[in-house]
């Protein structure tokens, strides 16, 4: 399957990027594509690609506060997650997101 | 450098989550780190109470943006024994000050870099078992 995704925390100073990083690593092993934007305290980094996004599967938006360019989404099938379950429960939220989307 | 000798804390005695958050505020004051003891612990838990920053793997990330702080640095404390935090036990303690203005891209993400190496386990591990010296040269990312 193929996921991207936006991380963004209140703060956007550390989970921001943990989060990042914990999806990516694990949807990898799981044997999925996945690619993580971050919005935070550095600005918009792993920018997403207009192809990334037209060929992703499903929109994993772990988000606490308002993000930029929601408008790239539209006709996409968006699902939410709260950041902390992202990063204290990667493997779990991604079985979600998966039956959320094979059920849909 | 945002993590010296001096913000280190090894073999902390701290028993609760209030108890280190206070000690650690202490130790950033007495290091001329934030100008203000009341309005940083402010920050601190004005961040806690979005979500907890105690999310698994032994580890706590308090963290304070906030005009009280001098400069960015960040505090690196092990407790002797495993503490209640919200959910979770930690007993990794990283405590963040960042300013609200004139803060650099490079200290941004030398801090997006330190939450992302604590996903690794023999990183965590080697953290859990460091000396002092193994500790400050694992700090510096």
């Amino acid at each position: 399957m193929k996921i991207v995704g936006v991380t963004a925390c209140p703060t956007g100073i550390a989970h921001t990027y943990m989060a990042q990083e914990a999806l990516e690593k694990k949807a990898k092993e799981m044997g999925h594509v996945c690619h993580i934007e971050t919005q935070g305290s550095i600005g918009i980094e792993n920018k997403l690609s207009k192809k990334e996004i037209k060929e992703a599967d499903v929109v994993l938006l772990a988000v606490e506060v308002a993000i930029e360019g929601m408008e790239r989404f539209e006709g996409k099938k968006i699902i939410r997650k709260s950041i902390g379950e992202c990063i204290a429960n990667t493997q779990g939220i991604i079985f979600d997101v998966i039956a959320e989307v094979e059920n849909s | 450098m945002l993590t010296t000798k001096e913000l280190i804390s090894l073999d902390n005695h701290s028993s609760s989550k209030d108890e280190i958050i206070t000690q650690l505020v202490e130790l950033a004051y007495k290091q001329k780190k934030i100008s203000d003891l009341a309005g940083f612990t402010e920050a601190i838990y004005r961040r806690e109470a979005e979500f907890s920053t105690a999310l698994g793997m032994s580890i706590a990330m308090p963290h304070g943006q906030s005009d009280t702080v001098r400069e960015p640095f960040v505090i690196f404390a092990r407790t002797e024994e495993p503490i209640q935090w919200d959910q979770n036990q930690v007993q990794l303690i990283f405590m963040i000050g960042v300013p609200l203005a004139n803060r650099s891209d490079t200290h941004m993400k030398i801090i997006a870099s330190l939450s992302k190496k604590l996903l690794d386990e023999s990183f965590r591990q080697s953290l859990l078992e460091s000396g002092i010296d193994d500790a400050l040269r694992l700090m510096q990312l």
